[in-house]
C-alpha cells in the first residue's frame, strides 16, 4: 500500500525508542494522551500527580486535547483521576489504528470472507426454516395434523424442532466464532510489526 | 392475598437494596449507562432474557395456549428464533463499534446529527409503546389479584382523610390519592422504576432483571413439574389429554372435545397464516432492533462476552417458551378453558389449582416483578437515548458543557419518561393496548434493523438513506396499525368505529420491505464520500474489536 512509509513514521513518532511489540503501541499512545488530557483538565491536587506518568517525557507534538470531550468521568468520586480508555470518544480514539491499512490486509479480508461464509447461509437457513412453519400451518393443515407418534402430530414436532434448530445454529456459530476470534487476534498481533505487514501488502 | 403482597414487597425490598448498593459504587457515564461494562456472560444472558420475557410472554402466551392450543405455541416459537438474528448479525458489531446506544453505530460514518435525531425518535417511540402496554398490564393484573383489598384500602384512607383534616388539606390529599387498585399499581410501578433507573442506573436495572429472570424461571419450572406430576409424569397421558380438551361450541352451546394440537384454532383463513408470517417477520427482525435489548450488549466487557451472553439468553428463553406450553396446555387440560375467567390469568389460576394459595401468591408476585423489571429496562434505554443521542450529540454537537451533564440529563429524562408513561397508562386504562407490543416490534423491525444492517454491511449507505429508512419504517408501521383490525373495527371494543382498511393485525409484512426500500432508494439518490471512506474503519472495528470501549478497571 502506498501509505506504508508514512504509517511507519507515525508508529515510531508515537513512541520514540520504544520496542514495538504486539499491542504495546496502542496502549502507550492511549496512556500518553490520557495523561495529557487529564493534566489539562485537573491542574491541581493529588489526582493529577497520581496519574502523571514520570517515564513519559515526550513533548506533546500536537494538541492532543480531543475535539469531542467526554468529561463525564473527570468528577469521578475518588476512584482514580485519569480518563480511562473506555471513556475516550470515537473521535479521540480515531487514529490509534490505521484502519485502511488493516482493512486492506489479506488476513482481514480472509476473516471477513470466513464470517460471511458462515453468517449468510446460516441466516438464510433459519429464516426459511422458521417461515415454513406458519406457511405450512396455513397452506397444508392436513399434513400438519397428521399423527406421527401417539397423539403427537407433524405440527407440534415441527414447532418443537424450531427450538432445537435455534440451539444448534447458535452452537455451530459459537464454534465458528472461536475461529474468527483467533483470526482477529492474529491480525491484531501482526499490527505490532508493521514491517511484516507491509511486506505482505506490497 | 396478603401473601402475594408480602412476597412482592420482599422483591421490592431486595431490589431497592441493590439500587442503594449500585448507587454507592457507580460513578461516571460508563458506569451509569453501561454498568461499567463489567457484567459477565451468564449475568447478561439472564438480564437479556429478563428484559425479553415480559408479562405478555408469561401470562399472555400461557393464556393463548390455554385457549387456542397449538396456535399459541406457534406464536411463541418466533420469540426464540429471533435471537439468531441478534446473535449472527447485530450483537458483536454493535458492541465493538458503539458506546451506549444503537445510534452510535449509525453515527459512526454517517452525519451524526440527523441520524441520531431520527434514531432517538424511533427509540423513544418503541420504548414508549412497549412501556404503556406493560404499565396497563400491570394495573390490570393488580386489579385482578388485589383489586378488592386495594379498593378497600383506598376507601378507608379517604374516610381517614375526611375525618382528620381541614377541608383545604383534604382536597389536596384526595386529589393526590389514587382512585383504585389500578392507579395504585401504575403509580407504584412507575415510582419504583424511576428509583431503580435514576439512582441505580444500568447496574441496578441489570440486577433487577437477573433476579426477576431467576424468579420467573424457577416459578415456571416448578409449575411445569406440577403439571407433569398431575399426569403421573407420563407424556403419553398428557398429550392424550391435550388431544381432547373440552370446549364449549359457540354455535350449539354444547361441550365437545377438541384436539388442541391442531393448528388453526386462532389463526383462521383467509388472513390467519399471512398474519402469522407478518408477526414472525416483526419478531425475527424486530428483536435485533429493540433498543432495550441492544443496550444490554454495551454492559459486557467485549464482543466475545456479548456473543456468549446471547447464547445464554437463548438457552434460558428457549427453555422458558417450551415450559409455557406445559403451563398453557396444563391450564387447558386441568382447568379447561370454560373455567378460566380471564385468559391472561391462566397461569396464576393453574398455580392456585395445583400448588395452593401460597404458590398462587408466588406466581402472581413473579408476574408483577416481571412487569416492574421490564419497564425499568425500557426506561433506562429511553433515557440513555435521549441524553446521549439527542441532548449531547444533536443539541450540543457532542460536547458536554459541564462534567457529568449527560448522566444528569439521563436521570431527568428517566424521571420524565416515568411520569409521562404513568399518566398515559392511567388515561388508557379502559383501552385494550396489547397491540402496542406488536407495534413496538414492528417499528423496531421496519425502522431500526434495516438501517443497522445496511450501515454495517453496505459501503455506499448514506445519511439520507438512514434517515429515510428510519422515517418510512416508523411512519408506515404506525399508519398500518391504525388502519388494522387492532384499532379499527365495527364492534364496541374498537378504538375507531370503521371497517379496517388493512386486513392484517401485524404490519411487518408490508412495513419492513418499505423501510428497507426507503433506505436503499434514498441512498441511491445521494452520494456521501466521507461515509464511504469511513466504511473501512467501521468494518475493522466491528470485526476485530480494535479500539472498542473497554471495561472499567477500578
Amino acid at each position: 500500500m502506498n501509505s506504508n512509509a508514512s504509517e511507519q513514521a507515525r508508529f515510531h513518532a508515537a513512541q520514540p525508542g520504544a520496542e514495538i511489540s504486539s499491542l504495546s503501541f496502542l496502549r502507550n499512545r492511549t496512556v500518553q494522551r490520557r495523561s495529557l488530557t487529564s493534566k489539562e483538565r485537573i491542574p491541581q491536587g493529588v489526582a493529577a500527580q497520581h496519574m502523571t506518568d514520570p517515564q513519559d517525557t515526550s513533548p506533546p507534538d500536537r494538541d492532543l486535547t480531543p475535539a469531542v470531550g467526554a468529561e463525564t468521568d473527570v468528577a469521578r468520586l475518588g476512584h482514580s483521576g485519569a480518563t480511562p480508555g473506555h471513556e475516550l470518544t470515537a473521535d479521540e480514539d480515531r487514529d490509534v489504528v490505521d484502519w485502511d491499512r488493516v482493512a486492506a490486509m489479506a488476513e482481514f479480508r480472509a476473516l471477513l470472507r470466513a464470517k460471511l461464509r458462515f453468517i449468510v447461509p446460516a441466516t438464510i437457513f433459519f429464516v426459511v426454516y422458521y417461515f415454513v412453519l406458519p406457511v405450512l400451518a396455513g397452506a397444508a393443515p392436513e399434513l400438519m395434523g397428521k399423527k406421527v407418534w401417539g397423539k403427537l402430530n407433524v405440527a407440534y414436532l415441527f414447532a418443537l424442532s424450531q427450538f432445537v434448530m435455534s440451539w444448534v445454529v447458535a452452537g455451530l456459530y459459537l464454534r465458528a466464532a472461536a475461529r474468527f476470534d483467533k483470526q482477529a487476534a492474529d491480525i491484531i498481533g501482526k499490527l505490532g510489526q508493521p514491517e511484516a505487514g507491509s511486506q505482505r501488502n506490497s | 392475598m396478603s401473601t402475594a403482597l408480602g412476597m412482592f414487597l420482599a422483591f421490592v425490598a431486595v431490589t431497592l437494596a441493590i439500587t442503594w448498593w449500585a448507587a454507592r459504587r457507580s460513578s461516571g457515564a460508563s458506569a451509569y449507562f453501561a454498568a461499567g461494562r463489567r457484567i459477565t456472560g451468564w449475568q447478561n444472558g439472564l438480564a437479556v432474557a429478563g428484559d425479553y420475557m415480559s408479562a405478555a410472554s408469561f401470562l399472555g402466551i400461557a393464556g393463548m395456549i390455554a385457549f387456542n392450543g397449538y396456535d399459541g405455541f406457534m406464536y411463541s416459537v418466533g420469540w426464540l428464533v429471533a435471537y439468531l438474528t441478534v446473535l449472527l448479525v447485530v450483537a458483536e458489531p454493535l458492541r465493538n463499534a458503539g458506546k451506549y446506544t444503537m445510534a452510535d453505530v449509525l453515527a459512526y460514518r454517517l452525519r451524526p446529527r440527523p441520524v441520531r435525531a431520527m434514531a432517538s425518535l424511533s427509540t423513544l417511540t418503541v420504548s414508549t409503546f412497549y412501556m404503556i402496554a406493560q404499565m396497563v398490564g400491570a394495573g390490570a393484573l393488580v386489579q385482578l389479584l388485589l383489586g378488592q383489598t386495594l379498593d378497600d384500602f383506598v376507601m378507608s384512607s379517604k374516610e381517614w382523610i375526611t375525618a382528620s383534616f381541614p377541608i383545604a388539606i383534604q382536597k389536596v390529599f384526595l386529589f393526590l390519592l389514587p382512585n383504585d387498585g389500578y392507579q395504585i399499581a401504575v403509580i407504584g410501578v412507575g415510582m419504583l422504576m424511576i428509583i431503580y433507573v435514576v439512582f441505580g442506573g444500568m447496574l441496578a436495572t441489570t440486577w433487577v432483571q437477573i433476579i426477576k429472570a431467576i424468579l420467573l424461571m424457577s416459578g415456571s419450572v416448578f409449575l411445569s413439574v406440577l403439571v407433569l406430576k398431575h399426569f403421573g409424569f407420563s407424556f403419553a397421558e398428557f398429550f392424550d389429554a391435550i388431544s381432547r380438551v373440552p370446549v364449549t361450541d359457540k354455535a350449539t352451546g354444547q361441550v365437545v372435545p377438541r384436539d388442541f394440537l391442531t393448528p388453526g384454532l386462532l389463526f383462521k383463513p383467509p388472513y390467519g397464516a399471512m398474519d402469522l408470517v407478518s408477526l414472525g417477520l416483526a419478531l425475527v427482525f424486530g428483536t435485533a432492533g429493540l433498543p432495550h435489548i441492544l443496550v444490554r450488549f454495551y454492559t459486557v466487557p467485549d464482543a466475545k462476552t456479548a456473543r456468549v451472553s446471547v447464547v445464554w439468553a437463548m438457552a434460558i428463553i428457549g427453555a422458558f417458551y417450551i415450559m409455557t406450553t406445559f403451563l398453557g396446555f396444563g391450564a387447558a387440560t386441568i382447568l379447561t378453558p370454560g373455567n378460566i375467567s380471564v385468559e391472561n390469568m391462566s397461569a396464576p389460576l393453574l398455580a392456585k389449582e395445583l400448588g395452593g394459595e401460597v404458590f398462587f401468591a408466588f406466581i402472581s408476585a413473579v408476574a408483577f416483578a416481571t412487569i416492574l423489571a421490564v419497564v425499568a429496562g425500557l426506561t433506562i434505554s429511553a433515557s440513555t437515548s435521549f441524553a446521549h443521542d439527542f441532548y449531547t450529540n444533536v443539541l450540543h454537537h457532542g460536547k458536554e458543557r459541564s462534567p457529568g451533564e449527560e448522566v444528569r440529563v439521563a436521570r431527568i429524562a428517566a424521571f420524565v419518561v416515568g411520569a409521562v408513561s404513568m399518566f398515559l397508562a392511567i388515561r388508557l386504562q379502559t383501552i385494550n393496548v396489547a397491540f402496542l407490543v406488536g407495534l413496538a416490534f414492528a417499528v423496531a423491525a421496519s425502522a431500526n434493523l434495516p438501517v443497522i444492517v445496511l450501515s454495517l454491511f453496505w459501503r455506499r449507505f448514506t445519511t439520507a438513506g438512514a434517515c429515510w429508512g428510519l422515517a418510512v419504517g416508523l411512519v408506515s408501521s404506525i399508519a398500518l396499525i391504525i388502519v388494522s383490525p387492532s384499532v379499527m373495527g365495527t364492534d364496541a371494543k374498537a378504538l375507531i368505529q370503521h371497517a379496517p382498511l388493512f386486513p392484517l393485525k401485524n404490519p411487518g409484512i408490508v412495513s419492513i420491505p418499505l423501510g428497507f426500500l426507503a433506505a436503499v432508494l434514498a441512498t441511491l439518490a445521494t452520494r456521501e464520500p466521507r461515509a464511504e471512506a469511513k466504511f473501512a474503519e467501521l468494518t475493522v472495528r466491528a470485526n476485530t474489536g480494535l479500539g472498542a470501549e473497554k471495561a472499567t478497571s477500578h
